[in-house]
């Protein structure tokens, strides 16, 4: 049976069930259940996640209110699931965005080489000198806040990380046998980058973004927090817990259960990523 | 054979890597001669082995010849045009006629391609049959190296090193090249699997009319496969013949001791005498004169100083060496020793 298992595993990419791991099953279940309640937060929501209810501001978890209410009397459970919605799309568009952009110039640069690298290469150098926050917010205050400006932000400023990754991978490939095949065959160079070279060079990134998505969630929910990106009365966790900050001594639910939200959403993106580094061979 | 026009003629290629190139102007780099001079010409249908140590340059002649490497000097004739400067449709002409096997059969293969999508993509980029004929080619390719129809479904991670070799070979097949570039296509593989693979080179050469630079260090394999013999040491061809005049009368004493080093399986016959001592010198430093001095058991005074010899006997079957072939090669008698003179 473990022969079986292991045989399995050997075959790479395909993603057969058989060979992953404890963290990425636990990582892919805690991912599935997050966009299952996104996806029916109107059906699972006990109440409409804006309404106001004077009557019963702050009151503690009770049977009405399974996780209390907060300072307007809105139900924090309701504003966690709808909650959830805009967090899984920070997440997934705060990485997508830089994924495209690195991919595209670090292969270029990889690939080319030369004065093209070299140009590629000094500007990411020039994006790294600024700490990554104090950057975002400069971007972010010049063009105004919200969660286009945050997208855009994470697209200008996060898309170094994977450029670097895929230059790295691209330029060891570069000088694989079976890319000097290619060329050798007569290959035009977007062949040989788009078929031969991005296929193998690309895993490391998709498990690089697992763990990156923790990173843009932890960012969307502190960009949120300093009032720069979603605007009130959304529901989204950061601002959540920006709102709920100055009850804390009084009111704990309001701010522990969207952090609690944000710590299993962040895990299972972290799981997967172990997961998924450990089935495909991708050391990061 | 010369009356033929050749397929490839390289003069004096030379190809130099510079290491340690700095940021600095005025710092100096080193340069490595890796291919010195070499000079070597192929006719169609014929098969010449370039043999030699690591670090000899072989490989990356072959390379260069084939424009994966970019020449510093000399002259690649393909077909009578230089591929060496030549414009960018002249080396779309040379991708399209030439091929290259490699050494190591899974990474020759990209690990996330099946065989058979590999082999279509060539007939497809070259446009050599009609799209719906593509499955029946590749059928075919797989056949004629002697793999089944249904290993197009594979990924190379799911075969031998041998089926992948045989999947490498149908590569270079399908565009259906003049001159293939065997870089020690066989040194990886179990000695039965080379026999095997020997056996279809062989096989495909006669049936196809393939020309052949077969780049090894088995000298067994070479003398077997080749018509013709190229010996490199550091960077320069130092005796180039007929296999069986080299392999029976080598012309330069680094091609005698590395036919002595050749193992035999019978054990009755002595051990296979030391292989030349040393290490080959660095191609960054080349000693002067004859390159071969610092390691040669017969060198004289004159072979220390100077520029390296220049070749002596004859068109077909020379060497670069000062000291007449009988002092190194007993095989040879002095009354069949022509008169030694440049070529």
């Amino acid at each position: 049976m473990k022969a079986a298992r292991s045989t399995l595993a050997r075959g790479g990419w395909r993603l057969s069930f058989g060979g992953g791991s404890l963290p990425l099953y636990l990582g892919m279940g805690i991912l599935g259940i997050w966009f299952l309640v996104a996806l029916l937060a109107p059906v699972i929501a006990p109440y409409d996640p804006i309404l106001q209810d004077a009557t019963a501001r702050i009151s503690p978890p009770s049977l009405e209110h399974l996780f209390g209410t907060d300072n307007f009397g809105r139900d924090i459970l309701s504003r966690v699931i709808w909650g959830a919605r805009v967090d899984l799309q920070i997440c997934v568009f705060g990485v997508i965005f830089p994924f495209l952009i690195g991919t595209f110039v670090g292969g270029l640069a990889g690939f080319f080489g030369g004065w093209m690298d070299n140009l590629f290469m000094r500007l990411i150098d020039i994006v790294l000198a600024f700490p990554f926050l104090v950057l975002m917010l400069a971007i972010i205050a010049i063009l105004g806040p919200g969660l286009g400006s945050f997208y855009l932000a994470m697209a200008l400023v996060g898309w170094v990380s994977y450029a670097r990754l895929i230059r790295a991978q691209f330029l060891v490939l570069k000088n694989a046998d079976f890319v000097q095949a290619a060329v050798s065959l007569g290959y035009g160079p977007i062949r040989v980058m788009v078929r031969h070279l991005l296929p193998n060079a690309i895993l490391g990134s998709v498990v690089f973004s697992m763990s990156d998505a923790v990173l843009v969630l932890l960012n969307g929910a502190a960009i949120s927090y300093l009032g720069l990106g979603v605007q009130p009365p959304t529901a989204e966790w950061g601002i959540m817990i920006a709102e709920g900050q100055s009850f804390i001594s009084t009111a704990w639910w309001i701010t522990a259960v969207p952090g609690f939200a944000i710590v299993s959403l962040a895990m299972g993106f972290s799981l997967l990523a172990d997961g998924l580094g450990e089935l495909l061979g991708v050391k990061e | 054979m010369t009356q033929e026009s050749p397929l490839l003629e390289v003069e004096n290629l030379e190809v130099h890597f510079h290491r340690g190139r700095s940021f600095w102007p005025g710092a100096k780099s080193k340069t490595v001669r890796a291919v010195n001079g070499v000079s070597l010409t192929v006719h169609p249908g014929e098969t010449v082995g370039l043999v030699g140590e690591s670090g000899s340059g072989k490989s990356t002649f072959g390379r260069a010849v084939l424009r994966l490497e970019a020449p510093t000097a000399g002259l690649v004739l393909f077909e009578g045009v230089d591929v060496a400067r030549g414009t960018r449709g002249d080396i779309a002409t040379l991708r399209r006629r030439t091929a290259m096997i490699f050494q190591d059969p899974y990474g020759s293969l990209n690990p996330r391609m099946t065989i058979g999508d590999a082999l279509a993509e060539v007939l497809r980029v070259h446009r050599l049959v009609p799209v719906d004929r593509i499955p029946d080619r590749v059928g075919e390719l797989l056949t004629l190296v002697g793999l089944e129809p249904a290993h197009a479904t594979r990924k190379p991670g799911d075969m031998s090193g041998g089926q992948c070799q045989r999947a490498g070979i149908a590569r270079a097949l399908a565009i259906e090249p003049r001159l293939i570039i065997a870089d020690e296509c066989v040194a990886a593989l179990d000695v039965s699997i080379q026999g095997q693979i020997i056996n279809l080179l062989m096989e495909l050469r006669a049936r196809m009319g393939l020309a052949m630079i077969f780049i090894a260090h088995d000298l067994a394999i070479v003398r077997h496969l080749c018509d013709r013999v190229a010996v490199m040491y550091l960077g320069r061809i130092v005796e180039e013949g007929p296999t069986e005049a080299v392999f029976t009368a080598p012309r330069h004493p680094y091609t005698a001791t590395l036919i002595a080093a050749i193992p035999d399986i019978n054990p009755d016959h002595r051990l296979p005498a030391d292989p030349p001592p040393g290490d080959p010198p660095s191609p960054m430093n080349p000693p002067p004169g004859c390159p071969f001095h610092p390691r040669c058991a017969f060198a004289i005074d004159d072979c220390r100083g100077g520029g390296p010899p220049t070749p002596k006997g004859d068109r077909d079957h020379w060497g670069a060496c000062l000291l007449p072939p009988s002092v190194f090669s007993p095989s040879f008698q002095p009354n069949d020793e022509p008169p030694s003179g440049d070529v």
